[in-house]
């Protein structure tokens, strides 16, 4: 088809021109009109796209869920062994269990109270973090900002249960098994409120999910056009006016999508708590949700899962409400902007120890302990025959029969290829799926199908990793159709991950789609562009940075995932994350420490290569400079 | 003439099928193992990568072997069942409850007892196979509290001398406790003797028996729960500790006292009980891959293959009674069983949720 034709279709397409009605009734009419179906699916098949995605998370996201919440109130084998209840049968048993029985406070009610209060801690003590953070590193003239702005977003980077093993190594006590903690030994007694339960919760908590409020604030930040502030200081508008009236306001949805990040976040969050608040019984729902299904009362688990799943559909009500008050900004402008840090003056030097201080306490110390204790016989014990490689270059470690150190276990090896490639490949199809979801929800704006995209594509991060695996592992255990049963597969764990993460993606492709707006793709189609021309030559350079950090993202949380695929992964398919919980099983500490390291380094490797090699400067993406 | 060939040859074929059944050729099995070339296990046992090994070295077929907590087993096995999708061969098992209660009846698993082994294992310890027994007692430290038991009456563990310094698994995650306590409170008996020689009197209580009133105590006690025996045998036996806890666990944890330093030691003499007989049941799981390597696993388990648990190390016995024991062991089995409460699993099933419940408020309280 030659340009004038395709300017032509668009024409029609926009009811420009009139098409003589007599064509359909002819015979090469309806031949003509299929073909101008299909072409136009070849210029426009946002449509078809859109169906096709619908179809594909429908089956992925929502089917797994209600399937969960049939389980409810169907009793399940196990149930049905304990309760006398027959298997298969309808029952409120559960949901009474649950919410009105003389054990629900245990089982719900005060894991619910506990969940909220632990929320909102965090969201106080992360977010604000996070934004003065980002504001020093980015609106300021502190002085190593660049070197501040890639090293914060290292605590998001570890697994989220770094802090908390860290936390142990500090603080532990008599009342856990094993060596005591560094203080412990030095002496210091360490009451329970200190070692254990909601503090530590909070604290660790804060560490890890700050950047992502640092994160958010940092783009948001970066985004803002300087011409703005220009303009308001040559109309002589002071600092302060800028700051509250301008800059501020232009930060509202980095702080709305913070705070509901940050508190999904914790509601989803289980290796902290584990870890932290099993000693002295302190529960949330995650792990209360862990506890039922480890009891093995499915029925109960599921009546739980369905709640914390309740609260996350409140959490996208919240969010739909808010983004429909809010307007949609255009912020990147065509033109260059001109940065001008605001100088701190007498408070560089407090706001540099500070920040010198965020590192040492998030990052320094954490990945400190686990090095220690991988390179200890006894961890905890400062003593010159304490010390050894063995854990990592030892072969049959003497006391831990059949192992040998990091880099000639073949268990782990194989492990970190597992990890290697189920959390590529899912990052790899979340990444694209959000990046279409993104376009299609921009493109399609307003309709029902781009709310319902946007809707799903986020419900899974509100879905606590171990209610969302269970789900699928109960919808996806049984062959359907055309597809086998998955169990016990790599793919279960690739495609419950990919859908796992397809929130960050697909948030972080709605964001770059809003911004960059139609009119470029517009132009192009006016100038006649295919839309694969539109998406290879437009859409997708410019969203090059979008797209890497929804692949990068989503592998990043992949390579750390635990509670997500631990029930997941099977002898044979199981992940370095997995792994480490093995060892802890095992008692094997340094093993597991070792493991951990392993992990993390792998995450640098990686993103710090993507970054080489793809010429996108990822930490500048997080918020550093231009 | 072809029908009457046809019907011949089938006769003879289920003649052999027969035969092979009625007459057990371990060579048969051997061979037909390896024929399929590998198995996975899971087990509770941390040990099962030892023996593993073992068995690979022996008869040359690799053993994928995982040590499991007995939910996470069920769960996978009615997983893998239902899918059709078997992944694993064999299972250590010990929540007797849902394996008599469901497993079993429900076809999940099967219990095969080699038959050249019949003999040697006792008829109660068959159906279905336990492969191996363990003692789970209470022990304490003995740099904290000499030679003799700092306690000889389970009652004074609900004093306030012990508040928060009873460590015992985590009931809710382990099903075995579970089914101790269910013992407690169907056979209360030996508790009330006990209150009334410790205290003198007869005990006065407003539960149903003094089981639930003992459960009660000792729960409400400030209770500590871990989830292995490993860590509890680490905090209550780390060396130098003046007031160390005491803590539940299985006997073999004691072999750490060498390789690591802790000053275990049983509470002998403990009235009415030391603590009960854990038993290790082997199955063989429906429509698994390695049918008959499953099966040669099991007749290894409970012939040479058990020494990693019962000879190299102390704290476990074969129930093969023609096994070999360590002399660390503190007594032949048959000793050890008049000290400890035997598990009834259908008791214990019964009994499974109000124990449950009961655990749960106690504790949370």
């Amino acid at each position: 088809m030659k340009p004038s034709e395709e300017i032509k279709h668009n024409m029609i397409k926009h009811n420009m021109i009139k098409i003589p009605s007599d064509l359909s009734v002819s015979e090469g009419g309806v031949v003509n009109r299929t073909r101008m179906r299909f072409s136009s699916l070849r210029y426009e098949p946002s449509a078809l796209v859109a169906v096709l995605l619908t179809v594909l998370l429908t089956y992925l996201v929502i089917a797994p869920l209600c399937s969960m919440v049939l389980d409810t109130v169907r009793v399940s084998l196990k149930d049905s062994a304990i309760t006398g209840l027959p298997r298969g049968t309808f029952t409120t048993y559960f949901i009474k269990r649950t919410f009105s029985s003389r054990v629900s406070g245990v089982l719900f009610w005060t894991p619910l109270k506990h969940t909220l209060f632990i929320s909102a801690c965090v969201a106080l003590l992360a977010i604000p973090l996070g934004a003065i953070m980002a504001w020093l590193t980015i609106k300021t003239d502190l002085p190593g900002r660049k070197f501040f702005s890639s090293i914060l977003v290292v605590p998001y980077m570890l697994p989220s249960w770094t802090f908390a093993v860290a936390w142990l190594n500090l603080f532990k006590n008599r009342r856990m098994g094993g060596a005591a903690g560094i203080l412990e030994n030095l002496g210091l007694h360490t009451p329970d409120w200190l070692a254990y339960g909601a503090l530590p919760i909070i604290l660790c908590e804060s560490l890890h999910l700050f950047p992502f409020a640092f994160l958010l604030f940092g783009n948001a930040l970066r985004s803002v056009d300087q011409q703005l502030e220009e303009s308001a200081r040559v109309l002589g508008a002071p600092r302060r006016v800028i700051t509250w009236r301008i800059i501020v306001p232009l930060l509202k949805p980095a702080l709305m999508s913070a705070l509901l990040l940050t508190v999904s976040r914790v509601l989803g969050s289980f290796g902290t708590p584990y870890i932290l608040g099993s000693p002295v019984k302190y529960y949330l729902l995650p792990t209360a949700l862990y506890n039922s299904f480890k009891v093995g009362s499915p029925g109960v688990s599921a009546v739980i899962a369905t709640v914390t799943i309740l609260l996350g559909v409140i959490l996208v009500a919240v969010d739909a409400w808010f983004v429909r008050e809010q307007k949609r900004y255009v912020t990147i402008g065509g033109k260059g902007a001109m940065k001008r840090p605001i100088p701190l003056g007498i408070m560089k030097i407090p706001a540099f120890i500070f920040s010198v201080v965020v590192v040492v306490v998030a990052v320094i110390l954490p990945l400190g302990t686990i090095i220690f204790s991988s390179v200890t016989w006894e961890a905890g014990v400062f003593k010159p025959g304490n010390f050894t490689l063995a854990f990592w270059t030892g072969k049959n470690i003497p006391a831990y029969p059949g192992q040998s150190g990091m880099f000639f276990n073949k268990e782990v090896l194989h492990a970190a290829w597992n990890s290697l490639r189920i959390s590529g490949l899912a990052a790899l199809i979340a990444g694209i799926t959000g990046l279409m979801v993104g376009y299609i929800v921009v493109k399609l704006a307003n309709t029902f199908i781009a709310s319902y995209l946007r809707q799903v594509s986020f419900l899974p991060y509100l879905v606590p990793s171990i209610g969302f695996a269970a789900a699928c592992l109960s919808f996806f255990a049984v062959s359907r159709g055309p597809i086998p049963s998955l169990y016990g597969t790599i793919f279960l764990l690739i495609l419950v991950m990919s859908m796992k993460y397809l929130p960050f993606a697909a948030r972080s492709g709605i964001s770059a789609m809003i911004q960059l707006g139609n009119e470029p793709e517009e132009a192009a189609q006016v100038c006649g562009a295919t839309w694969f021309t539109r998406i290879r030559r437009i859409v997708l350079p410019i969203q090059k940075q979008a797209l890497i950090m929804g692949i990068v993202l989503p592998f990043i949380t992949g390579m750390k995932e635990q509670s997500l695929v631990i029930m997941l992964a099977t002898p044979g398919t199981e992940l370095l994350t997995t792994q480490v919980l093995r060892y802890i099983d095992y008692g094997y500490t340094q093993l597991a420490d070792a493991t951990m390291l392993i992990i993390v380094v792998l995450i640098f490797v990686f993103t710090f290569g993507l970054e080489k090699l793809t010429g996108g400067n990822l930490t500048a993406g997080f918020g550093g400079e231009n | 003439m072809k029908k009457i060939l046809a019907v011949g040859l089938m006769l003879t074929l289920t003649a052999t099928l027969l035969s092979a059944q009625t007459e057990f050729n371990l060579q048969e099995l051997i061979m037909a193992a390896q024929k399929e070339g590998e198995l996975t296990a899971y087990f509770t046992s941390s040990r099962i990568k030892e023996v593993g090994a073992n068995f690979e070295k022996k008869y040359g077929i690799k053993v994928r072997g995982t040590k499991m907590a007995d939910p996470e087993q069920a769960e996978r096995i009615i997983r893998e069942v239902d899918a059709k999708n078997v992944q694993v061969d064999v299972i250590g098992f010990e929540d007797g409850a849902l394996l008599e209660g469901k497993l079993i009846p429900d076809g999940y698993v099967s219990s095969w007892v080699p038959p050249d082994l019949k003999q040697s294992i006792p008829l109660e310890d068959q159906n279905p196979l336990i492969f191996l027994w363990q003692p789970r007692i209470f022990g304490y430290n003995t740099d904290s509290y000499g030679l003799t038991p700092p306690v000889a009456n389970v009652w004074q563990f609900t004093e306030p001398k012990w508040k928060g310094k009873i460590i015992i698994r985590d009931p809710a995650m382990t099903p075995a406790n579970l089914a101790f306590f269910s013992a407690l409170v169907t056979n209360p008996q030996p508790l009330a003797d006990a209150y009334k020689e410790l205290y003198g009197k007869a005990l006065v209580t407003k539960e149903a028996n003094a089981g639930w009133e003992f459960l009660k105590r000792l729960f409400e006690n400030d209770i500590i729960v871990m989830q292995s025996d490993g860590d509890i045998s680490q905090a209550v036996g780390a060396a130098g500790q003046k007031n160390a806890p005491i803590g539940f666990y299985t006997l073999t944890k004691q072999r750490d006292n060498q390789t690591k330093n802790l000053k275990l030691a049983t509470l002998q003499g403990l009235k009415p009980f030391m603590g009960y007989a854990l038993p290790t049941y082997g199955l063989i799981v429906k429509n698994c891959p390695h049918p008959n390597a499953a099966k040669l696993f099991i007749h290894y388990i409970l012939s040479d293959g058990h020494y990693p648990w019962t000879v190299d190390d102390m704290g476990a016995f074969s129930s093969n009674k023609t096994a070999p024991v360590n002399k660390e062991n503190e007594g032949t089995w048959e000793e050890w069983t008049h000290k400890l409460i035997r598990l009834d699993n259908k008791a214990a099933l019964k009994m499974r949720q109000d124990v449950l419940d009961f655990w749960l408020l106690s504790s949370n309280k």
